[in-house]
């Protein structure tokens, strides 16, 4: 028999932990067969839709991907400039320093994860309002094949200018650190704006982040909204899903891509 | 070029309106709270809940955190040979910035969003008038309590992530890099004081109350039945993520 | 009807959203313990109106008065006092969905009385009883048909001992049969605790049985004002048409 003690502090946890893993893998099983469903509807596609999209996360997401990105420049490398002088007292590779960082790693999840709270969630609403309304259906019934119509645009609007906005916001990002390293702790100009770190392996794995940041969104945020049930409370759930689901799924790639590029530079 | 000072100026109008009313919501749950007029019950309740709905993601977003740190630091490591340091700036970074700031975005797509969602409800059934109607006070039943358990729960799950980080990173290190545990958590306790840690605890709290205020203040004022429901949220994770990253800024140049 | 002591009077009350404007100078009085219809095609403002008294919705100019004490201007505290004295019935009921119907009565006696959970429900259910509602008491309101719903809202009302009840259309969306109960409930309410009860609603069943009052607002005015029997006899063209257009309906009961 199992002491009560045991089973409270460790098999009921393990339990639970069981469950929830099961949980999540039917949800990336339902997210990856709707990848696969995207992907069979790919000639389907229509350029003026894909463009519209596109457009449509764009202009929804730049003030506020900016107005973070200003930010987080400022945050990291104040956060820099404070370790640099305590440790090495050398702030001329701040600048180069925090540019590798941010074209490898920082721009691409940043953005991709404000991108995942505004447009992501608006996604899900979007489509989970239609979900429950029916009108999913309805598409259905008049032979118009929902994935096509309402699934692809968003995925390949989102590969086209999710790389455009992530550059957008790694450069509002460098600026707005470098004002903050001069007027916080006196970097020059010159030392600042260099771009001497970054190699072209950088710069292959910032894009191929972003790119599969852009596709992961999208088809993330559309899952959920697809599978919204039960009214308006079911849409704020599909809401919630997106924002939480899509932030997994990035900092899932991000982990991956971060492997496989270490892994790829020691070959 | 008009159109876009326009919208400019529209769009400033309207980040005013919603700091303004954000201050409003802080400024009654804080009258609240001296003498305190809150539900101990409902705290204890919330407390409960928002644990129960955040730790798994918490703890998913910890370990990947962790993890993320030490693959990015990987390359230098092995570039400079510095393994001794792995453990040093796995710590360092997650326990001040990286761990609170991505917890802080999970807790505001969780249980900010959740709060607004319930709050925005509330309003568009009339239940929140019906509370007014019984004479119960919707800050001392609800918001206070809930605001409270949000700022004590994000502290708490700030002290479980950084340890599921810190474990999910030395994992990372010890297969990618080969670095022994011992190595690795000596490096973190020979370098960073307790200073680091409770940096990121006070930047939890803080958090916390952001999300607190921020889900509050567009729980109550979402408009426009159910489609409304979902902009109220979508636009309180937004607006949580934009003082979040205001609220680190501050407390990174300002406090330091 | 004008008297010596009426319970709440409306004076040139104005109402306006977003520069529209709902209620253009609306006076009218309430008698203690009448059942008070107030009557109107909908969008004319009378769930406006009646908010009002609770501090739900602030007029613009006017005076209202609750039992002599002038309510335009209070601040939200200041309203407490008068909300415990005068409860409203939502037009959705607005239940509590996480209390069951005995802690959704149980609830306001709790916070107000300074009483434990235990005798708050004993309480609650005292009231659901004198409702014909206490075999409810531990369902979940989601669980209830709209009538029933009703019903648990006005034991709800009627926790805090109120001497004025606000009903917003209680019989829109029920089946006659819960309807006329509900029309019932009111007006044994009414007898039995000696309550002013002021009935938002548009149908003319209720007016009939347990109205003794009407006020009729058509374009932001008071266009009728006296008792049922008078209303459907109006030669006025617009309450004609009000009162014909739902006619064919009474017919039927
Ligand atoms: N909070 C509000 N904000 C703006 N307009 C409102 C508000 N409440 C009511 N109105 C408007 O006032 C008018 C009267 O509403 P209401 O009193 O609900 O009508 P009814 O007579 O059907 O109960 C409607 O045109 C409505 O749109
Ligand atoms: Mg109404």
């Amino acid at each position: 028999m199992v002491p009560i003690s045991a089973s409270v502090f460790f098999l009921r946890p393990l339990a639970s932990l069981g469950r929830w893993g099961q949980w999540g893998g039917r949800q990336v099983q339902a997210v990856l067969r709707l990848g696969g469903a995207v992907l069979r509807n790919l000639p389907h596609a229509e350029p003026a839709a894909i463009w519209q999209q596109a457009r449509d996360l764009g202009n929804r997401s730049m003030f506020f991907v900016v107005v973070v990105m200003a930010f987080v420049g400022a945050i990291m490398v104040v956060q820099a400039s404070m370790q640099a002088q305590r440790i090495v007292g050398d702030l001329s590779i701040i600048g180069p320093g925090f540019m590798q960082l941010l074209v490898r790693e920082f721009a691409p999840t940043i953005v991709a994860l404000m991108i995942a709270a505004r447009y992501g969630a608006g996604v899900a609403a979007a489509l989970g309002a239609m979900q429950v309304t029916e009108q999913v259906d309805a598409l259905r019934l008049c032979s118009a094949e929902p994935i096509s119509y309402l699934v692809v645009p968003r995925v390949l609007g989102g590969l086209t200018s999710m790389p455009a906005i992530v550059v957008v916001g790694g450069a509002v990002a460098f600026v707005s650190g470098g004002l903050a390293g001069h007027f916080g702790f006196g970097i020059g100009w010159t030392s600042y704006f260099r771009t001497g770190f970054v190699v072209p392996s950088d710069v292959a794995i910032g894009f191929c982040k972003a790119a599969a940041f852009g596709v992961a969104v999208p088809l993330v945020s559309s899952w959920a909204g697809l599978s919204a049930r039960g009214g308006a409370r079911g849409v704020g759930q599909a809401t919630t899903r997106a924002v939480i689901g899509s932030s997994v799924a990035v900092l899932f790639l991000d982990l991956v891509f971060g492997a496989a590029g270490y892994v790829a530079q020691r070959w | 070029m008009w159109s876009l000072l326009y919208a400019l100026g529209q769009t400033g109008l309207a980040v005013a309106a919603d700091a303004g009313g954000m201050a409003m919501v802080l400024g009654r749950t804080l009258q609240r709270l001296g003498p305190p007029r809150g539900d101990s019950r409902e705290l204890v309740r919330a407390l409960k809940r928002y644990g129960e709905e955040s730790l798994p993601i918490v703890a998913l977003t910890a370990a990947f955190t962790g993890m993320i740190m030490v693959v990015q630091g990987a390359t230098y490591v092995q570039q400079y040979g510095v393994y001794n340091l792995v453990g040093r700036y796995t710590g360092f970074t997650t326990f001040r910035e990286v761990g609170p700031m991505l917890i802080g975005l999970m807790f505001s797509g969780r249980v900010g969003a959740h709060h607004t969602s319930e709050l925005a409800t509330m309003r568009m059934t009339e239940e929140l008038d019906a509370l007014r109607v019984l004479a119960i006070d919707v800050y001392e039943t609800l918001i206070l309590p809930r605001i409270l358990a949000m700022v004590v729960g994000m502290a708490a799950l700030v002290v479980f992530g950084d340890l599921i980080a810190i474990g999910a990173g030395a994992v990372c290190a010890r297969l990618m890099l080969q670095v022994e545990y011992a190595q690795f958590f000596q490096a973190l306790l020979e370098h960073l004081g307790p200073m680091d840690f409770l940096i990121g605890v006070q930047k939890g709290l803080a958090y916390g109350l952001v999300i607190g205020v921020v889900s509050t203040h567009y729980g109550l004022n979402a408009k426009g039945g159910s489609a409304g429901v979902g902009r109220a949220v979508n636009a309180q994770v937004v607006a949580s993520a934009v003082a979040l990253f205001w609220v680190d800024y501050l407390m990174t140049s300002v406090v330091r | 009807m004008a008297s010596a002591n009426p319970h709440m009077v409306f004076s040139d009350v104005h109402i306006a959203f977003a520069g529209k404007s709902v209620h253009a100078g609306v006076s009218l009085q309430v008698q203690r313990g009448s059942v008070h219809f107030i009557m109107g095609q909908s969008g004319v403002g009378k769930s406006v109106l009646i908010k009002t008294l609770v501090g739900l919705v602030h007029p613009d100019r006017g005076s209202i008065t609750f039992d002599g004490t002038e309510v335009v201007g209070l601040s939200e505290a200041a309203f407490f006092p008068i909300r415990r004295r005068c409860q409203m019935v939502f037009q959705q009921a607005t239940l509590f969905g996480s209390l069951s119907v005995l802690d959704n009565v149980a609830m306001p006696i709790a916070r107000h009385e300074q009483v434990s959970m235990a005798v708050a429900r004993q309480r609650a259910a005292e009231v659901l009883e004198s409702l014909h509602a206490r075999h409810l008491g531990e369902r979940l309101p989601a669980t209830l048909g709209p009538g029933l719903r009703k019903q648990v809202a006005i034991a709800r009302a009627l926790a805090l001992n109120p001497e004025a009840l606000l009903y917003d259309e209680p019989t829109t969306g029920l089946d006659p049969i819960a309807a006329r109960r509900t029309d019932r409930l009111i007006r044994e309410t009414s007898i039995r605790l000696g309550v002013t009860s002021v009935v938002v609603s548009h149908d003319l069943q209720s007016l009939l049985s347990i109205g003794d009052w009407v006020s009729f607002l058509h374009a932001g005015q008071l266009h009728f004002d006296g008792p049922p029997a008078k209303f459907f006899a109006a030669t006025d063209p617009v309450v004609r048409a009000f009162v014909q257009a739902g006619s064919s309906s009474v017919g039927h009961c």
